[in-house]
């Protein structure tokens, strides 16, 4: 028999795991606090920073550009580029064609920071009046949410949402039932024409669905993008309630029965209550959708105030350029909730899954 | 007694608490629905339909201008912007759904739709105001298909190089003047590009050309195919030694001075020179906007010329931007008049100088106000000197389905690990093969 790994091994394991998977999150909040130009080209930094230079009692920000080193070999002069230091101490190592060597650092050359689209000219500074500080840029949030519109397409995106899931929630648990206890000519037959419906990629149906909604003039509006729930069209849903209904005895509904609850009361006083993981496994499901859902909106969608919040990312995200500190910093604020729901929600889901899903 | 009341009407109150919240969750998304769907006819004679890309706020800012100005100036006309982060996707979808805008504004690979799209020959020619001499010739004749004019161009981006002239005075290296040639752009590139700390990974690239430069490179010596489409013409001699210069400055001998493509997908072209990682860096005008916030100085430089056989070539990409007129509008004088409004000299003006476009219109490109704005780049006039040699990028309706079979071989060229990396000879060879039968699918379909 085979000896389990220690707590603690595991526990090392699994923390490291998790750092690893947390790493883009961090970068992600990193990168939505950073200054122009600190994007991820510069290789992996942490820390939103900026140069700040001190004179005349006050500090300006500056872009350091490169130093005059006094090499200390051989005491000679030299200026070199800011990639040639090693690090910003006042004695460092320098990187020179040559070789490298040990230096002191006399002065940086700096660029004071403009923020009218021009360039200001370069000067040199002392060693000590330049430093590095750690400068989160907060206003890239409100810059952010305010250039996508935030607010509207949040409106938008909460209505969509919650109409969608609710509607997903009460017509595949609906259908779900039917499949589950009602035993009528076909049954199986519709549930694998049912189930067949998921193996149909979206975009085969996209023109003809389109094309529908055109003729119910619904193009530019929200209906399309939750009204279809309604009509129990998540398959996977339905397939989630069906199985988790079957795990439950029939006695259920003979003693509901005996009692003189009709079959709708069955379904919404004991199966319904019953299903709670299942719920709350396809809430989580439904709401993620419909919060990410960008084809739907995209397609349907034409006037900005009508713009979910996806649609308002891609503001950020162009043909050619991405803005990357706004892109992360309402990417970060439009994932909050999606994250939040499952961290809170984690115990249903995986619940319900494990009940409706292994008991096949 | 009174606790036990009280914790009763509590409980009742937390059991009703989730239907309470559902209900109101219920008004508040209904009402917002409500309102989304609530449709106000204009009192307007007409209303335009008008595609726009949102693909920066600052381009939302300029399609939403020219709608209010428009309505501002023609109070019987209301333009419905259609706003989408994916013009043409959006597009495919209305045409195929036959709820097509009345007017679009496309970019490259506009070809694709050109069958949507109105001939405006005949307003042209019957439009005494509007002079096809006005604009740069290169994009007058971008948006013809089949000698057909279907859009009326805007803005016409070409390809130039950015460099950093911080890092250029670093390295005590003289900036590139205007007629520079490949040689001392390579030359340049390798004084550039440094390994600081000496521990084999290259922390400076000197230069970074993008793939995107690819079919331009093909151009430098004629064209993709011959002027009707039916002959693949991509296999050259220039091209050939061309895409070998290419290959070399990644995988050369002499050690690379340009990074991968795949380590350029993994940190981004444009990030790479924005963070001074790259000194000179291959892009159109789409770039200026975001550069204009980098605090190192930069100025930009037409590609360079091409030595081959003792004669020069040069060539760069046009990425132009216009305004078209759908076949399906109900309004096709007023779609014109609008798309014709846009295009014109007063509103490239107001696009230009507010840093959305480079002008396609002479008038606007050579005016002081554009070339001597004071913002950055100083040598604006490397865009507008390029349009004299810049062709476009995807310049025929199946170009999707052309670059999906170029891609791998590019890739294969380019990217491919050192066994399998083919020649730039073997490359040009099987993408005109590919090319030339795509060419042949198409126009046997259409003579069909």
């Amino acid at each position: 028999m085979s000896k389990p790994l220690s707590p603690i091994l595991a526990h090392a394991v699994l923390l490291a795991a998790t750092a690893v998977m947390l790493l883009p999150l961090a970068w992600m909040v990193s990168t939505s606090l950073k200054q122009s130009g600190l994007g991820m080209a510069r290789g992996i930094e942490w820390l939103p920073w900026k140069d700040v230079c001190y004179e005349d009692g006050g500090t300006i920000d500056v872009v350091t550009l490169g130093a005059r080193v006094h090499l200390l070999p051989d005491g000679k002069t030299i200026e070199v580029g800011l990639k040639s230091l090693a690090s910003r101490s006042k004695v460092t190592a320098v990187h020179v064609p040559e070789g490298t060597f040990e230096a002191e650092v006399i002065a940086y050359r700096v660029r004071p920071v403009t923020h009218d689209e021009r360039t200001a000219e370069a000067r040199w500074a002392p060693w000590a009046s330049v430093q590095r500080r750690i400068a989160p840029r907060w206003r890239n949030y409100t810059e952010a949410l305010t250039k996508m519109r935030f607010w509207a397409c949040l409106a938008n995106t909460l209505a969509v949402t919650f109409l969608g899931t609710l509607g997903t929630i009460l017509s595949s648990s609906l259908v779900g039932y039917g499949f589950a206890r009602f035993r009528f000519p076909g049954r199986g037959f519709l549930f694998l024409v049912l189930l067949s419906t998921m193996m149909l990629p979206p975009i085969v149906t996209m023109i003809p669905v389109y094309l529908l909604f055109r003729e119910l003039h619904w193009i530019d509006t929200l209906l399309p993008l939750f009204v279809p729930s309604w009509f129990g069209i998540n398959a996977f849903a339905v397939f989630l309630f069906r199985q988790y209904y079957m795990t439950l005895p029939f006695d259920l509904d003979d003693a509901a029965r005996i009692d003189g609850c009709t079959a709708l009361g069955i379904y919404t006083r004991i199966l319904l209550p019953l299903a709670r993981p299942v719920v709350a496994t396809v809430g989580i499901f439904c709401f993620t959708h419909y919060w990410l859902d960008f084809m739907g909106p995209l397609i349907y969608l034409n006037t900005i105030e009508k713009f979910t919040l996806m649609l308002g990312l891609y503001m950020f995200k162009g043909a050619y350029t991405t803005q990357w500190r706004y892109l992360m910093a309402a990417t970060l604020v439009v994932s909050l909730p999606c994250m939040l729901l499952f961290l809170f929600g984690q115990r249903f889901f995986v619940r319900g899954v494990v009940l409706s899903g292994l008991k096949v | 007694m009174a606790t036990g009341t009280a914790k009763s009407v509590l409980r009742r109150l937390s059991s009703a608490l989730p239907t309470v919240l559902l209900a109101c969750g219920l008004v508040l998304s209904l009402i917002q629905v409500a309102r989304t769907t609530a449709r106000e006819a204009p009192d307007r004679r007409v209303t335009l339909d008008f595609l726009w890309p949102t693909y920066t706020p600052q381009k939302v800012r300029y399609g939403e201008h020219l709608a209010e100005r428009y309505m501002e100036l023609h109070p019987d006309v209301h333009v419905n912007l259609i706003l989408t982060p994916n013009p043409y996707r959006k597009l495919q979808v209305m045409v195929a759904g036959r709820t097509t805008p009345d007017v679009v504004w496309l970019g490259v690979g506009w070809h694709q739709f050109a069958e949507a799209l109105l001939p405006l020959d005949t307003w042209v020619e019957r439009d005494p105001a509007l002079r096809p001499g006005d604009y740069f010739p290169g994009l007058w004749e971008a948006v013809k298909w089949r000698g057909s004019v279907r859009a009326l161009p805007s803005s016409g981006q070409t390809g130039v190089i950015y460099y950093n002239k911080d890092l250029f005075d670093e390295a005590g290296l003289e900036y590139p003047a205007p007629d520079w040639t490949w040689d001392d752009m390579v030359r340049m590139a390798r004084a550039l590009t440094r390994d600081f700390d000496g521990d084999g990974i290259i922390d400076q690239y000197g230069l970074q050309l993008g793939q995107i430069y690819i079919v331009p490179f093909f151009l430098y010596d004629g064209q993709v195919a011959d002027p009707d489409w039916r002959e693949a013409r991509l296999d050259t001699p220039v091209s050939r030694a061309l895409l070998q210069r290419y290959q070399a400055l990644m995988y050369g001998d002499d050690g690379s001075v340009m990074p991968t493509p795949t380590a350029s997908a993994e940190l981004g072209m444009l990030p790479m020179f924005e963070a001074g990682r790259t000194a000179m860096h291959a892009a159109s005008g789409y770039a200026i906007e975001t550069f204009r916030t980098v605090q190192f100085d930069w100025d930009i430089v037409s590609l360079p010329r091409f030595e081959f056989e003792g004669q020069y070539y040069r060539a760069t990409g046009l990425w132009e931007e216009e305004f078209a007129v759908l076949w399906d509008t109900d309004a096709p004088e007023d779609a014109w008049e609008f798309a014709r409004w846009c295009a014109g000299e007063e509103q490239i003006r107001w696009a230009a100088l507010n840093g959305h476009i480079v002008p396609g219109h002479k008038a606007v490109a050579f005016s002081d106000a554009y070339l001597r704005s004071g913002k950055r780049p100083e040598n604006m006039r490397a865009f507008i000197d390029s349009q004299a040699f810049g062709v476009p990028i995807y310049p025929h309706p199946w170009w999707p389905r052309i670059s999906a079979e170029f891609d791998p071989i590019i890739n294969q060229c380019l990217i491919g690990s050192e066994g399998k990396r083919i020649t730039a000879q073997a490359a040009l060879a099987q993408m005109h093969h590919a090319l030339q039968a795509v060419l042949d699918e198409y126009n046997a379909e259409k003579d069909r």
